[in-house]
C-alpha cells in the first residue's frame, strides 16, 4: 500500500460541477488491480469447472452409464459439486472481482489491506477445493447449497469476516463522502450472508467429517429454506445489483436513471426478501401461517426486484444504439431482462396453485437457470469483457468473438430453459391426472420420468453450447491479457474527505445515512433480521406449530446408519420425502406428511426435486429383496429406470466406529434414547442386520449382514411406517 | 422523496398492517392446531368465493405475466437485432417516439412510465443531482408510476390474502385437501351412476345369458383367437380353458388383463373394446373353462380354483 500524498492541484473542471468539497489539494493514491485480476482468473477457471460438471450431471440425469461406475462420480455427489461450484466458486469469485474493482473506485481509495485481500482470495480458493473434494468423497450435511461439513463452515465464516473487515476498512478510509448505491448493496450482502450462514450452520460435530444439525424436521426445513432462498437473494441478487449499478452506467456512459428508485428498491428489497423463504415449502408440513407469509412476501417482491431492472434498463437510455456493436451492453441488457423475468416468475411460482403444479418438477431448475445463466452469467461476462481490457491497459482482443459468445450464450439459455419449462409443466400435470374412474392416469411414476427424458437431451445440449461460449470468452480474455500488461497499481487522485455541511436538499435524510456507514450497517441489519425472527422464533418456541404424534419413535442404530448412507449418497437430490395434501399424492404415496413425523430427523430430508418418486412412505411397501436388487441394478426392478446403480454398498462393510458418538449426539439434540443406550446400540444394530439378512435369504439372496446395503434397506423399510401404525392411518390398502 | 409524502405514508401503513397481521397469524397458528379439521369436514366457508375467484385471478395473472415476460425477452433480442440493422445515430432510443404517437398511446405511456421521451436524454441535464462516483452521475427521475402501482397493488394483495386465509376462512391446505377428496368422491359417484359403460374390474359381473355369450364368442374369434386359438386352446398365448393362469383366473382378473394388457405380450384392449365388450368376452372365457379342446397348450402360471360362492356374481343380462 502506497501512502497518499497531497499535491496542490486544481480540481478538474467536470468535478467542480459536483458536490465534492475541495480544499485545494488532491491526494494521489493507487488502486490494487492485482487482486482483481486474481479473482478474474479464478472466476473463469471455476466457471469452466462448474459448467463442465453441469454438463456431466445433465447427462447423468438420463443416463446411469454416465455415473462412470464410481461412487465419486454418481449424480447424488456430483450435483452438489455443480451447484456449489456454480454459486460459490464461479459467481462468488466474480462478485469479489467486481467488488474489489468497483469499491476502490467509487470510494476513491485503495482496499483497506492488501494482506487481507490476499488471505481472502487464497482462503476462498482453498475452501472451494476442500468443498469439491469432500463433497465427492460423500461428506455432506444434506442442506442444499450448504452441504459442506462443519470445519469448512467455520473456514467460510473466517474468510467471510476477513472480507467484511477489508470492506468496512475500505469504507471507513474512503475519500468520497457518500457511499454510492453499489456499496449499499455490498453492505447488505455482507451482513445477510453472514447471518444466514451462521444460523444455517448450527451443527453438532460427531467427528471431523460428520455432524448433525441442531434443528430437526420442520424447523430444520424452515431454516434450510430461509437460508436457501436468501442465498439466492443475497449471494446471487444483491451483490449483482450492486455490480450492475457500477458496471452498467460505466459501460453505457450514461447517468443512473433514478436515484430515488435506488433508495426505494434497495430498502424494500432487503426488507422483503428475507421473509420469502417458506415459499419453498408450500403445501408441506410447515405451519400454514409461515407458508402464507412466504406467499405474500414473494408477491410483494415483484416491485422491488423490478425496481432494479427498471433502473438498469432506463440507464441504457441514449446508449441503445451501442447495443449494435458493444458486446458488454448486450450482455447487460439481456442479463437485466433475465433478472426481470426470473423475479416475476418467482412470485408467480410462490402462488399456491401454481406451486402445486410446478414444485418438485423440472420447472424449478428452468427458473433457477434463467437466473444463473441469464442474470448472473451474462452480468459476469459483460463485466469481464469490460474490466479485463482496462486492467491490462489494452483493447478487447476480439469484439466479434465476444458478440458471438453473446449469441451462443443466449441460444444456450433458450435450449436449456424452454424444454425444461415444458417438461416440468407436463410432469406436474401428469402426476395429478386422474382417469374418470378416479384412478391415477399415470400410476407408474416411471412413465412421467421417461416422458421428460427427450427434454433432458435438449437441456444437456443447451448447457453444452453455453459452455462453449465460456471457452470462447476464456480464449478472448486470455488473448486480451496477453496483448497488454497488467496495471497492477493504477494511479488516481482525489481530494481528501472533508467535513461536509449538513444536507438540506430533497434527499437530505438519505444523504446523511450515506455518510454514516455504521448507522447504515445497523439499519440494514435490522431490516434483514425482522423477517427471519418473526418466522423462525415462533416455529421454534410455540409447541403447537409441530403437534406430536404418539407412534413416532427414534431410529434404530442400523436405521440411523442407513440414513447417513442415504445422506452420503445424496439420495435426496432426486427423491423427496414430503407427501403433500393432494389427492394425487395421497393416492400414490399414502397419507400426507404431518409436522410431528419429522421431530427426530436431524437433518430433515424433504428434498426439493422429484426426479424419482417420493420415499416418505416407502417403508414396507416392497420386500427387502426388492430394495436389494434395486440398489444393485435399478433396471431389474424398474425397467427403463434412470437411477444409477450403487454396487459399492454391497462390498463395503458398514463403518460403525462412530455409532456411539452418533447416538450420544442424538441424545444431546433431544432424541429420546435411553441415557446409556449408546453402549447397547452396536448389539441392536447387529441383531437388526441379521433379521434383514434372514429375510433376504428367504427371498433367495445371500447377503453379508455387515455391508452398507443392509443399513440402507433398514432405513428405507422404516420410512413412514410409524405413521402407518398410528391413528393417522385413514386409508385402507387397495386390493 | 419526502419522507412524509402521501405515497410513502401509504407504503409504511401497509407494511405496518402486514407486520401486525403476522403476529396475529402466529397466534392463529396456535388455535388452528388445536382445532381438529377432521371433526369438521365440511366447513361453511364465508370466504370460499375468494379461494375460487383467486384461482381464476392466479391463472389470468400467471398467463399474462408469462406472456409479458416472454414478450419482453423477445423484445430485447429484437431490439438488438433491429438496432444492429437500422439505427445509426446516437439518440436511437428516440425511435420509440416514432411508433408510440402513431399508436395514440403516448399519453398513457407517459403517465404509466413517467419517462419523458420527448425531451430525450438532453433533458437529463436538468435532472442531474450533482452526485458523482468515479464518473457515474445520478438523475432525479421519479420512480415510474407503473412501478408504484405494482408495489401498492401487491401490498394490497398481501393484506387481503392474509385476511382471507387467516382471519376469515379461506381454506388452508388441510381443508383444501378435504374439499378435494370430497369433490373426487362426488365425481366418482356421479361417474359410476351416470356412465353408460361403467363396468370395471372392481364391479364386473359374470354374464351367463346366451346373447351376451355369443357376442363374447364373436369378439373372441375376431380378436383373441389369433394368439389363444379358435377354441381357447392356446397358441402363442396361453391356454384359456385350463385352470392355470398367468395373471389370475377370476373374472375380475381376466377382465383386467384384457383391459390393461400384460408385460408378456398381451395387448391392452381398452382402446379397442368397450367395457361392456370386455365383460362379454371375459364371461365367454369363463364359460369355456374345462372344455378341454384338442391341441391344448401345456399349463402355464398358477392354479386357480373358483371360490364356492362364485355363483353370487351370476346375474341376468338385464343389469346391462
Amino acid at each position: 500500500m502506497k501512502a497518499a500524498e497531497n499535491v496542490g492541484v486544481d480540481l478538474p473542471i467536470e468535478k467542480q460541477k459536483t458536490d465534492i468539497v475541495y480544499n485545494g489539494y488532491l491526494e494521489r493514491f493507487e488502486y490494487d488491480n492485482k487482486i482483481v485480476s486474481y479473482f478474474i482468473v479464478a472466476t473463469v477457471f471455476w466457471g469452466i469447472v462448474a459448467m463442465t460438471i453441469g454438463v456431466l450431471v445433465a447427462l447423468q440425469i438420463f443416463s446411469p452409464m454416465m455415473s462412470l461406475g464410481s461412487e465419486y462420480t454418481t449424480y447424488g455427489r456430483t450435483r452438489p459439486v455443480h451447484t456449489n461450484a456454480a454459486i460459490f466458486a464461479f459467481v462468488g469469485n466474480a462478485i469479489f472481482a467486481g467488488i474489489y474493482y468497483s469499491m476502490q473506485r467509487v470510494l476513491k481509495t485503495r482496499m483497506f489491506s492488501d494482506v487481507l485481500s490476499k488471505i481472502h482470495f487464497w482462503g476462498w480458493q482453498l475452501i472451494i477445493v476442500a468443498a469439491a473434494v469432500t463433497l465427492l468423497a460423500g461428506y455432506t450435511t444434506s442442506h442444499e447449497y450448504a452441504e459442506l461439513e462443519w470445519p469448512i463452515d467455520i473456514a467460510i465464516t473466517v474468510i467471510w469476516v476477513v472480507f467484511g473487515i477489508n470492506m468496512f476498512g475500505t469504507i471507513i478510509k474512503r475519500r468520497v463522502e457518500h457511499m454510492y448505491v453499489a456499496v449499499w448493496f455490498y453492505i447488505a450482502t455482507f451482513i445477510t450472508v453472514a447471518v444466514l450462514h451462521i444460523v444455517n450452520s448450527f451443527e453438532l460435530p460427531v467427528s471431523i467429517f460428520k455432524s448433525y444439525y441442531f434443528y430437526s424436521g420442520v424447523q430444520d426445513a424452515l431454516v434450510q429454506w430461509w437460508y436457501g432462498h436468501n442465498a439466492v437473494a443475497f449471494f446471487l441478487t444483491t451483490p449483482f445489483l450492486g455490480l450492475m449499478y457500477y458496471y452498467l452506467p460505466k459501460a453505457a456512459n450514461r447517468p443512473v436513471y433514478s436515484y430515488r428508485l435506488s433508495i426505494v428498491h434497495f430498502w424494500s428489497l432487503i426488507f422483503l426478501y428475507i421473509w420469502a423463504g417458506p415459499h419453498h415449502l408450500l403445501y408441506s408440513a410447515l405451519p400454514d401461517w409461515a407458508q402464507s407469509l412466504g406467499v405474500v412476501f414473494s408477491v410483494m417482491l415483484i416491485a422491488p426486484s423490478w425496481g432494479g431492472m427498471i433502473n438498469g434498463l432506463l440507464t441504457l437510455r441514449g446508449a441503445w444504439d451501442r447495443l449494435r456493436t458493444d458486446p458488454v451492453l448486450k450482455f447487460f441488457a439481456v442479463g437485466v431482462t433475465a433478472y426481470g423475468m426470473a423475479t416475476f416468475e418467482g412470485p408467480m411460482l410462490s402462488l399456491k396453485n401454481v406451486n402445486a403444479i410446478a414444485h418438485f418438477t423440472d420447472w424449478i431448475p428452468a427458473h433457477v437457470h434463467i437466473g444463473t445463466l441469464g442474470w448472473n452469467g451474462f452480468m459476469i461476462f459483460g463485466m469481464l469483457y469490460w474490466m479485463v481490457p482496462r486492467l491490462y491497459g489494452t483493447k478487447l482482443y476480439s469484439t466479434g468473438l465476444a458478440n458471438r459468445h453473446f449469441w451462443i450464450g443466449t441460444t444456450g439459455i433458450l435450449f436449456w430453459a424452454l424444454p425444461m419449462y415444458f417438461a416440468g409443466f407436463m410432469q406436474g400435470l401428469m402426476w395429478k391426472e386422474f382417469t374418470e374412474e378416479g384412478t391415477l392416469r399415470y400410476g407408474i411414476f416411471l412413465d412421467t420420468v421417461l416422458y421428460a427424458v427427450p427434454f433432458y437431451y435438449i437441456r444437456a445440449f443447451g448447457g453444452a453450447i453455453y459452455l462453449i461460449g465460456v471457452f470462447m470468452m476464456a480464449y478472448n480474455l486470455w488473448k486480451t491479457a496477453a496483448q497488454g500488461k497488467l496495471v497492477a497499481n493504477e494511479k488516481d487522485e482525489y481530494p481528501a474527505r472533508l467535513q461536509v455541511p449538513v444536507h438540506d436538499g430533497k434527499y437530505a435524510w438519505h444523504r446523511i445515512l450515506e455518510r454514516r456507514p455504521v448507522t447504515f450497517f445497523v439499519l440494514s441489519t435490522i431490516a434483514i433480521l425482522i423477517g427471519g425472527i418473526i418466522e423462525l422464533v415462533p416455529t421454534f418456541l410455540i409447541q403447537s406449530n409441530i403437534p406430536t404424534i404418539a407412534g413416532v419413535k427414534p431410529y434404530t442404530p442400523l436405521e440411523l446408519e442407513g440414513r447417513d448412507i442415504y445422506i452420503r449418497e445424496g439420495c435426496n437430490a432426486c427423491h423427496t420425502q414430503m407427501v403433500r395434501p393432494f389427492l394425487s399424492e395421497t393416492e400414490r404415496y399414502g397419507p400426507y406428511a404431518k409436522a410431528g413425523e419429522f421431530v427426530y430427523d436431524h437433518p430433515h430430508l424433504w428434498g426439493s426435486k422429484r426426479t424419482g418418486p417420493d420415499l416418505l412412505r416407502v417403508g414396507k411397501k416392497y420386500p427387502d429383496s426388492w430394495h436389494y436388487n434395486h440398489m444393485l441394478d435399478p433396471q431389474t426392478t424398474s425397467l427403463g429406470s434412470i437411477m444409477p446403480p450403487y454396487p459399492w454398498l454391497f462390498d463395503r462393510k458398514l463403518d460403525t466406529g462412530l455409532l456411539e458418538a452418533k447416538i450420544n449426539a442424538m441424545i444431546t439434540l433431544g432424541v429420546p434414547y435411553d441415557k446409556d443406550y449408546a453402549k447397547e446400540a452396536a448389539k441392536d444394530l447387529k441383531k437388526q442386520a441379521l433379521e434383514i439378512t434372514t429375510r433376504l435369504k428367504e427371498g433367495g439372496i445371500e447377503a453379508d449382514p455387515e455391508t452398507e446395503i443392509i443399513a440402507l434397506i433398514a432405513y428405507l423399510q422404516r420410512l413412514g411406517t410409524d405413521v402407518k401404525k398410528s391413528t393417522l392411518t385413514t386409508e385402507t390398502p387397495k386390493q | 422523496m419526502k419522507l412524509f409524502s402521501k405515497s410513502s405514508l401509504m407504503t409504511l401503513l401497509l407494511l405496518l398492517i402486514n407486520g401486525w397481521l403476522s403476529v396475529l397469524m402466529a397466534q392463529a397458528g396456535v388455535s388452528a392446531a388445536e382445532a381438529d379439521p377432521v371433526a369438521n369436514p365440511t366447513p361453511k366457508l364465508m370466504f370460499g368465493w375468494f379461494w375460487e375467484a383467486e384461482n381464476l385471478i392466479y391463472v389470468l395473472f400467471f398467463l399474462t405475466g408469462t406472456i409479458l415476460a416472454l414478450v419482453m425477452f423477445v423484445m430485447i433480442l429484437m431490439t438488438v437485432v433491429l438496432l444492429r440493422k437500422y439505427v445509426k445515430d446516437k439518440y436511437s432510443y428516440d425511435i420509440l417516439e416514432g411508433w408510440i404517437p402513431r399508436l395514440s398511446l403516448r399519453g398513457y405511456w407517459d403517465r404509466l412510465t413517467g419517462i419523458k421521451l420527448a425531451g430525450g436524454v438532453d433533458s437529463d441535464q436538468s435532472q442531474d443531482l450533482a452526485h458523482e462516483y468515479d464518473g457515474i452521475r445520478e438523475l432525479d427521475n421519479a420512480a415510474p408510476p407503473l412501478f408504484n402501482y405494482i408495489f401498492y397493488g401487491t401490498i394490497g394483495f398481501a393484506a387481503i390474502y392474509l385476511i382471507a386465509f387467516h382471519i376469515a376462512d379461506a381454506p388452508l391446505s388441510a381443508v383444501e385437501y378435504q374439499m378435494e377428496v370430497a369433490a373426487a368422491e362426488r365425481s366418482k359417484e356421479l361417474y359410476e351412476k351416470n356412465a353408460a359403460n361403467n363396468i370395471n374390474e372392481r364391479n364386473v359381473k359374470l354374464l351367463t345369458d346366451a346373447a351376451n355369450l355369443s357376442a363374447g364368442k364373436e369378439i373372441f374369434s375376431k380378436n383373441c383367437a389369433v394368439c389363444h386359438g379358435a377354441n381357447g386352446e392356446g397358441k402363442l398365448g396361453p391356454n384359456l380353458t385350463d385352470k392355470y393362469w398367468l395373471h389370475g383366473g377370476s373374472l375380475a382378473d381376466v377382465f383386467k388383463t384384457i383391459k390393461k394388457g400384460a408385460p408378456n405380450g398381451m395387448q391392452a384392449w381398452q382402446g379397442q373394446l368397450s367395457a361392456k365388450q370386455i365383460a362379454q368376452v371375459a364371461s365367454y372365457i369363463q364359460s369355456i373353462q374345462g372344455t378341454n379342446p384338442p391341441n391344448a397348450k401345456e399349463k402355464q402360471g398358477e392354479l386357480y380354483e373358483p371360490p364356492k360362492n362364485d355363483q353370487k356374481g351370476v346375474i341376468s343380462s338385464a343389469s346391462n
